[in-house]
């Protein structure tokens, strides 16, 4: 044998075999970014805003345009706040 | 695939994009679960749930009532802050009658739980599924 296909089939091979149990087990999360969210961190990201689907709602009641309108409906009367 | 439908669907941007950055705070993954819940509240109960996330500004109260006053009567707001570490649930002239504020006060406690766990969508589906059950079917 060759000292190439010495190098090839006691170097390579291994090297092969790590590099595929390495992307099987890191491959998903090198190309998805993890934005989880652990306390105390900043939270860098635009405001956004979470509504039902209206198809869901009894009266449909036009949630987007009234967030997206900056128009008072409505006043607050209660609820309850926290801090963690 | 349903989280694009959810992201087009009931993602609402709000206010400057893209000042900081602009990469969406959940996964497709949360954002079917965060839909799916406000759905299933919204359908069960006939009242309006909204969720915001992101910054509120000082006096952090009166800014989630601001944000609340764009909503309808019988809509619930739970606006949270993840940077502040705070969170206000809202409830309106009607939704208050359904949803008195010992409710509220016991769905925040299980918010706070989650949140200080990091778990930000799995406290919101746990607290919409705690304000649907204590406002009743319709």
């Amino acid at each position: 044998m060759s000292p190439l296909s010495v190098a090839l089939v006691y170097a390579g091979i291994p090297l092969l075999i790590i590099l595929v149990l390495f992307l099987g087990v890191y491959g998903r999360s090198l190309t998805r970014q993890n934005a989880r969210y652990r306390p105390g961190r900043p939270w860098n990201h635009a405001p956004v805003w979470y509504v039902p689907h209206p198809e869901a709602l009894p009266n449909p009641a036009p949630a987007r345009a009234q967030i997206e309108g900056a128009t008072s409906t409505t006043t607050a009367t209660g609820g309850a706040s926290g801090e963690w | 695939m349903s989280g694009e439908v959810s992201s087009t669907r009931t993602q609402l941007q709000y206010g400057p994009v893209g000042t900081s950055s602009t990469s969406a705070p959940f996964t497709s993954r949360q954002l079917t679960r965060l839909d799916e819940a406000l759905t299933l509240s919204s359908r069960e109960t006939g009242l309006v749930f909204a969720v915001y996330v992101g910054e509120l500004k000082e006096p952090a109260r009166a800014h989630a009532e601001a944000l609340f006053e764009r909503l309808t009567d019988d809509a619930v707001l739970i606006a949270v802050s993840p940077g502040q570490r705070v969170l206000h649930i809202v409830t309106g002239p009607e939704s208050s009658k359904r949803l008195p504020n010992r409710a509220c006060a016991l769905a925040a406690l299980s918010l706070r739980a989650s949140f200080s766990n990091g778990d930000l969508v799995g406290g919101l589906v746990a607290g919409l599924r705690m304000l649907a059950d204590s406002a009743g079917r319709v």
